[in-house]
């Protein structure tokens, strides 16, 4: 059991951080935690593909022109990090706004006072 | 209930939302609503007609002079209508609470069940660094023996993404340019401009302006080399980004608004995302039908090879630059 943990340490580390990311994401009520959650989960991904690409003794894919494809090491997890990199940039900036947007509104991050008082809001109108 | 409550802070008035307004239905006897019918009916026996409405605001601000607790703005609607109305979610005490509690008890099972499922999965997987894994497909090895002569690329991540995928590629420029464009519309506010810019302090000052350069051309160069050596347009324009943010940090934001615009950063980043796309449509048209207009590969490894790769990484640069600017200003609460 020791040995497949130490063996696979990648994968193991990588679901451990997915698994304090998804905690943070579910658990804590602060908006900006949450979404530094989400970030940890990004994070964990781009870890299990870019183990998943790598090759006992391989290089860096720049090919010079003849060598053997059991040189290099698997360039297309690197090119789904690549995506993965620039989506959880976007949605985390997406996300930091709306945050902000509440943030204006309610003067609170937290997402039970925001729920509280939004419902407060309708109940008044 | 409504009384003891209200003096406990925000998180007493969390869980007095979270318990429901009223334990007793729309028809007990303690109805609030009803009762200020009652007592309307009453006061307009004794002086006169008044709109229902009028007499609710009244009542209102008398409450509000005295300092009454629980005093509530009236409701726009009449009575009449209210009193048919039920409302449509009625909880009885602590339902919220127990709710929360099962939601988090929930959680916890949930997130262990799927570490679990993924430990085991990792057990299962091929060993870390196996040449043989099912990653290593012929995909990934198509890529590598044939990718230069087909691309003209030695890097063989940029041959990927930007000839085989580059529409995938061109998706993601569009996913962050959407991304700038949403967070302009959720964070422009011209009315946040008065904060004053002090100037950077001297070490920043320096620092950043002997570095500056350094940060720029670094930037240029691994976008530029991005199909010979590790890098290309996302990394480069990350660089470059930084860079951008270096300098509004040193110059002022008066100065850089002056050089670079939210206006103009959106221009340029939608000119680059229609050369891409004109780009890539061309190559990509010319090719499927045989047209035979190819643009030359020429000899790879040297700067000017890899046939549109080289223009395209130049894109995918400015946007990512573009973008990251755009977040930077934007988060600072003064743009234009």
């Amino acid at each position: 059991m020791l040995e497949v943990l130490v063996e696979q340490r990648f994968y193991v580390t990588a679901v451990l951080l997915f698994s304090v990311g998804l905690a943070a994401l579910l658990l804590h009520p602060n908006l900006i935690k949450k979404i530094i959650g989400l970030n940890l989960m990004d994070t964990a991904v781009f870890l299990f593909l870019a183990a998943m690409g790598y090759v006992d003794g391989g290089k860096a894919p720049m090919v010079e022109p003849g060598a053997e494809a059991a040189a290099y090491i698997n360039p297309v997890p690197g090119g789904l990090v690549l995506t993965g990199i620039v989506v959880a940039v976007s949605t985390t900036a997406l996300f930091l706004a709306l945050t902000h947007r509440l943030y204006q509104k309610y003067h609170s991050v937290n997402l039970d006072v925001i729920l509280m008082l939004a419902r407060r809001g309708t109940e008044e109108e | 209930m409504k009384n003891e409550t209200r003096n406990e802070g925000w998180y007493g008035r969390f869980l007095h939302w979270a318990g429901g307004e009223e334990p007793d239905g729309p028809e007990g006897p303690e109805d609030p609503e009803r009762q200020e019918f009652l007592e309307y009916l009453e006061y307009i026996e004794a002086h006169g007609d008044m709109e229902f409405g009028a007499y609710r605001l009244m009542r209102y601000r008398e409450r509000r002079e005295k300092g009454m607790e629980g005093a509530q703005p009236p409701a726009d609607r009449p009575a009449e209508r209210r009193e048919v109305r039920r409302p449509a979610r009625r909880r009885r005490p602590g339902a919220l609470r127990r709710q929360l509690r099962l939601y988090r008890g929930l959680s916890v099972c949930v997130i262990a069940v799927l570490a679990g499922i993924f430990l085991l999965t990792a057990a299962a997987m091929p060993s870390f660094g196996d040449p043989e894994a099912p990653a290593m497909n012929e995909v990934a090895r198509r890529y590598l023996e044939d990718g230069v002569e087909e691309t003209g690329a030695v890097n063989a991540v940029a041959g990927m993404i930007l000839e085989y995928r580059a529409f995938d590629t061109f998706g993601e420029s569009a996913v962050l340019f959407a991304a700038a464009g949403s967070t302009l519309l959720l964070l422009h506010s011209p009315r946040l401009r008065v904060r004053t810019f002090r100037g950077p302090d001297a070490l920043m000052s320096l620092l950043g302006r002997g570095l500056l350069p350094a940060i720029l051309l670094f930037g240029i160069y691994v976008i530029v080399n991005g199909h010979l050596s590790p890098g290309g347009g996302f990394s480069g324009g990350a660089v470059l980004g930084g860079g951008l943010i270096l300098a509004s940090l040193v110059l002022g934001e008066e100065r850089m608004a002056q050089l670079l615009s939210t206006r103009r950063t959106t221009r340029l980043t939608v000119f680059c995302l229609l050369a891409y796309a004109g780009m890539k449509g061309y190559s990509f048209f010319t090719g499927a039908n045989g047209v035979g207009w190819e643009i030359p590969k020429g000899t790879p490894g040297e700067i000017l090879s890899g046939g549109l790769i080289l223009p395209l990484n130049l894109c995918v640069g400015v946007i990512v630059a573009c973008t990251m600017y755009t977040f930077y200003i934007l988060f600072l609460g003064r743009e234009e």
